[in-house]
């Protein structure tokens, strides 16, 4: 089972330019100050470190870390 | 619903709808001969085109993003080396957040990285510089301009000049360059060869031949790839001066803006010894038969590790406008991005020490 906690581990170590303490589960990345290249390194760490992989055409809909644990749940 | 993506090399017939797209990206247009110049008739064949398309439920597909290697033929002495040039990196700005697009790049990266032993682009906005690091490009050197000139008087005369095109453009008494201007007719006066004569010119038949040999890592002067990056380059003239004499061999190319008659911009510079003093009779001698033909400025473009920059000369004579610019702006270089391929570090190549002048090849204005 997968956390958000362990999520935002994640995302630290993709190295994104972002504020560990404005990072809210349902709160958008773009909103925590994200962009796409952010956003790639996230998903290359979780690809890398769970073994996953998020095909293209749900990224949109991934635009919350809970909404990306949801995903990576199912 | 969500739409399904996905990616496939360029096929014939998709050139206006890349050229669509090229104008909803950049704001700019292009036609059919600029993109054929561009991608599909490079002396080195045509470019690596990836398409982005997004299909909807019912099977629309729209072009939603493209990115492109443009194939430039180098050498490192008597070795042959190929090198690709990243360019038209776009993606629809209502899908940017749609798609991961450096994860495409990553797979078409894996298509095209055996074909080429070195990966390069020129400069790019902020954005574009951070794509280029997430693709394992490097940054070894920085990409500077600066303006020379032949002398002070030539300097005061060029910022003259400045002042009174500003004031004909307020009056809107711009005079348009083209074949008929004074300063073009200078410069065919003082030696300067058209496209049509630089072509028909056999000093180049077999100038590289010889003089690859005292460069290393530095892009071919073969007349054909002469022909394509300039002669035949469908977005301006380039003016060709050719000084093969007792005490120097070599060439320059220079092109000239409609908004700046009285300035040049050096395209591409080669003495066939590689030697400062050769680099610096025919500098020297450039800008001589610029003013004379009523050119007092000469830009130049180029990388930190350059011939030119290595000669040493350059400096003197640089001018005084160029040094209090560049003594004002904190960040007048950009990086230039580089990647080695597996192909290229095969044939222990360097990400430094490149021998080269401005090389922005789409040219565009």
């Amino acid at each position: 089972m997968i956390t958000n906690e362990r999520l935002i581990e994640i995302l630290m170590a993709s190295g994104a330019d972002v504020d560990k303490s404005s990072i809210e589960p349902n709160k958008t990345f773009e909103n925590i100050g994200m962009d796409s290249l952010d956003m790639y390194n996230f998903f290359v760490q979780i690809e890398d470190d769970l073994g996953v992989e998020v095909p293209d055409d749900v990224f949109e809909e991934l635009d919350t870390l809970e909404k990306v644990r949801a995903y990576l749940e199912k | 619903m969500a739409q399904k993506y996905s990616f496939r090399p360029y096929r014939s017939g998709d050139e206006a709808a890349i050229n669509e797209l090229y104008l909803k990206v950049t704001g700019r247009s292009r036609t059919k001969e600029q993109f054929e110049w561009q991608w599909l008739n490079a002396p080195e064949g045509p470019g690596d085109i990836w398409l982005i398309e997004a299909a909807d439920a019912d099977g629309n597909v729209e072009l939603i993003g493209h990115h492109g290697i443009m194939p430039v033929a180098f050498s490192n002495g008597a070795s042959d080396l190929l090198f690709g040039k990243t360019e038209n990196t776009m993606v629809l700005p209502d899908y940017r957040k749609k798609i991961l697009y450096p994860r495409f790049e990553k797979k078409f990266q894996r298509e095209y990285a055996g074909r080429y032993d070195a990966l390069f682009s020129t400069m790019g906005p902020a954005a574009a510089i951070r794509q280029r690091k997430a693709m394992g490009y490097d940054f070894p050197v920085e990409w500077f301009s600066s303006r020379y000139t032949h002398s002070f008087v030539s300097e005061a005369l060029f910022a003259w000049a400045l002042v009174v095109d500003k004031f004909k453009a307020k009056k809107g008494q711009a005079i348009p360059f083209g074949k008929q201007c004074a300063t073009y007719e200078g410069l065919r006066q003082n030696g300067f060869m058209d496209h049509e004569e630089a072509l028909n010119s056999d000093f180049f038949d077999d100038f590289w031949e010889n003089a690859r040999l005292n460069f290393s890592v530095a892009p071919s002067r073969r007349k054909p790839d002469l022909k394509w990056r300039f002669w035949t380059n469908p977005y301006k003239d380039h003016l060709t001066l050719i000084v093969d004499e007792r005490d120097v061999s070599g060439y320059c190319i220079v092109s000239i803006l409609p908004a700046h008659h009285n300035e040049a911009f050096l395209e591409d510079f080669c003495v066939s010894s590689n030697t400062a003093r050769e680099a610096e009779l025919l500098f020297s001698r450039l800008l001589q038969l610029l003013k004379d033909s009523g050119i007092y400025s000469l830009q130049v473009t180029r990388t930190a590790d350059s011939c030119l920059e290595s000669y040493g000369f350059l400096d003197k004579h640089k001018m005084y406008l160029s040094r209090y610019m560049e003594s004002l702006r904190e960040n007048h270089t950009r990086p230039m991005p580089r990647k080695l391929t597996e192909k290229g570090l095969m044939g222990s190549l360097e990400n430094c020490s490149w021998d080269i002048t401005g090389i922005v090849l789409e040219g565009r204005l």
